[in-house]
């Protein structure tokens, strides 16, 4: 069921999307291709159990998108049947750019010290792992925190222990969880199990089911994209024939949106039961102890 | 023995954690206290011991010169003192580790409880919480609100609300009952509607949400 938003394929325009790429200029991909990209960034994004790299241009341009889709939107004819079908559509592609920053909100505020720290050290030409507004809002929330056990706390206790130690506060991702994730090319990884050194191909198309670390790289090469056991295996979509270089690639390999990118790995029930099923690495909800 | 105090709360908030899901434990007032005044005690007393060791060694952090201080010292009775200050440091700093986790626990409790019950708390909640738990509450619905508006302001993007868009959409309008005299509610479009007990109406499931967190409506149809 693929639906134009705006009801013509004038609409779906392409959208300017500056990338860094070889030949430095810009590509010009059209708005399925952008959601496509942040599909496969959220799926990511919610299945590790890091912080990934922020999708900025793809975040930026879909907000932009969706923001002229809510105005075609209102334009058309209450009583035709497409109507509800586009803003179903619509709909949908909100819960997607929602559900990607809710979830990297979730990992923020959790890990929010260990990644202030991080965000410290950083050098100049070291690329940021948060949007601009994540850092601001780390920021506050960090000296908010830092400023609510020096109140409560620490001034209370003995002067040789009233110092804030961040070091007690850092939570670190989970390594060592483990991950579902479909290979894009044919890969080698080394494996340590039980103290031997395996290597295990991964061969395209594969799906495999095995411990974060030491695939990690291969997720930030784009080698692999993680998924849940249920995404559907990569079929060549039609709505780019030209796909050529290994961005586009990646983009080729397109969850159904119809099961696998829109119903999100866990399925939340009602309040309050989806609180609890939402514990775990990736989780996209207020984490319970 | 030292630490146990803080132990006991530590298992505590863990206990009414898992046992109530949505809700804040009441903050144990005395056991935070008798666990300050066991550190105040230790403290007192190490610094007396360190006294009388800080004759021979002329420092006045105590930790960083105590190896110093079990090698260097000659008489027993000086090195079993040392001893004695080591292990009561010990006990200050756990017991400062599990006062911390006790209050960090509770705090992020308190932060999500923003995204179940949303930034009003029921009366419930709050008379478990301290004036220090309540402030920290509304400055942290403060800096989610910011972050919401700022998301996508330089894509000329006007913010967006995380809280909605809890579950992936089935349909766009739901069919829902009201379970308890709401009052006015305004939708989107503006055109407000008086949510009554036991009438059903008919909204896009997005704006649904929060009145279902709160317990106001449920979803008769998808």
């Amino acid at each position: 069921m693929d639906i134009s938003l705006n009801g013509g394929d004038d609409q779906g325009g392409p959208v300017d999307n500056e990338e860094d790429d070889d030949d430095d200029e810009p590509i010009v991909v059209t708005s399925a291709e952008v959601l496509q990209r942040l599909e496969h960034g959220w799926m990511n994004e919610k299945m590790s159990p890091e912080l990934l790299p922020p999708l900025e241009q793809e975040k930026d341009a879909m907000l932009g998108q969706i923001k002229v889709m809510e105005r075609n939107v209102t334009t058309l004819d209450k009583r035709d049947v497409r109507t509800d079908i586009h803003k179903l559509e619509l709909e949908r592609i909100k819960f997607v750019v929602v559900s990607y920053m809710r979830t990297r909100f979730f990992k923020v505020q959790r890990m929010s010290f260990t990644l202030y720290e991080a965000e410290m050290k950083r050098s100049r030409n070291q690329e940021s792992i948060l949007f601009k507004e994540e850092f601001t809002f780390l920021k506050n929330l960090v000296t908010r925190t830092a400023d609510y056990f020096k109140a409560t706390l620490i001034s209370k206790m003995p002067p040789v222990l009233q110092k804030f130690e961040i070091k007690k506060f850092r939570v670190l991702p989970q390594f060592d969880a483990f991950v579902f994730f479909r290979v894009l090319q044919n890969q080698t990884v080394q494996v340590e199990v039980n103290d031997e050194i395996l290597t295990i191909e991964l061969e395209e198309g594969d799906l495999h089911f095995m411990r974060y670390e030491p695939i990690a790289h291969l997720l930030a090469g784009g080698a692999i994209h993680l998924s849940t056991l249920k995404a559907n295996p990569p079929s060549r979509h039609h709505h780019h024939p030209h796909a050529a270089n290994d961005d586009d690639k990646v983009n080729a390999l397109k969850i159904r949106e119809e099961q696998g990118a829109l119903s999100s790995p866990q399925k939340i029930s009602h309040h309050p039961q989806w609180l609890r099923k939402l514990e775990g690495t990736g989780g996209e909800c207020p984490h319970l102890i | 023995m030292f630490g146990e105090r803080s132990f006991e709360l530590v298992k505590d908030v863990e206990r009414q954690m898992t046992g109530c899901v949505t809700g804040v434990p009441t903050y144990d007032e005395n056991g935070v206290r008798q666990v300050l005044d066991e550190m105040q005690l230790l403290f007192d007393q190490n610094q007396k011991d360190y006294n009388r060791i800080g004759q021979k060694v002329n420092q006045n952090d105590v930790t960083e010169n105590l190896d110093v201080t079990m090698n260097s010292s000659t008489s027993t009775g000086a090195q079993g003192e040392a001893a004695g200050v080591y292990l009561r440091h010990t006990a200050l700093e756990r017991n400062k580790d599990c006062l911390l986790a006790y209050m960090s626990t509770r705090l992020e409790r308190i932060r999500d409880l923003r995204w179940i019950k949303g930034s009003v708390l029921p009366e419930a909640d709050q008379n478990n919480m301290t004036e220090q738990e309540l402030q920290y509450f509304t400055d942290y619905n403060k800096i989610l609100a910011n972050y919401m508006r700022d998301i996508g302001v330089d894509g000329d993007f006007d913010g967006l609300d995380l809280t909605e868009h809890m579950e992936p959409p089935k349909s766009h309008m739901v069919y829902f009952k009201v379970l308890k005299e709401y009052g006015e509610f305004e939708p989107e479009d503006g055109k407000i509607i008086v949510l009554r007990k036991n009438c059903v109406h008919h909204l896009p499931k997005y704006q649904c949400e929060t009145l279902i967190r709160q317990g106001v409506i449920e979803i008769l149809t998808e």
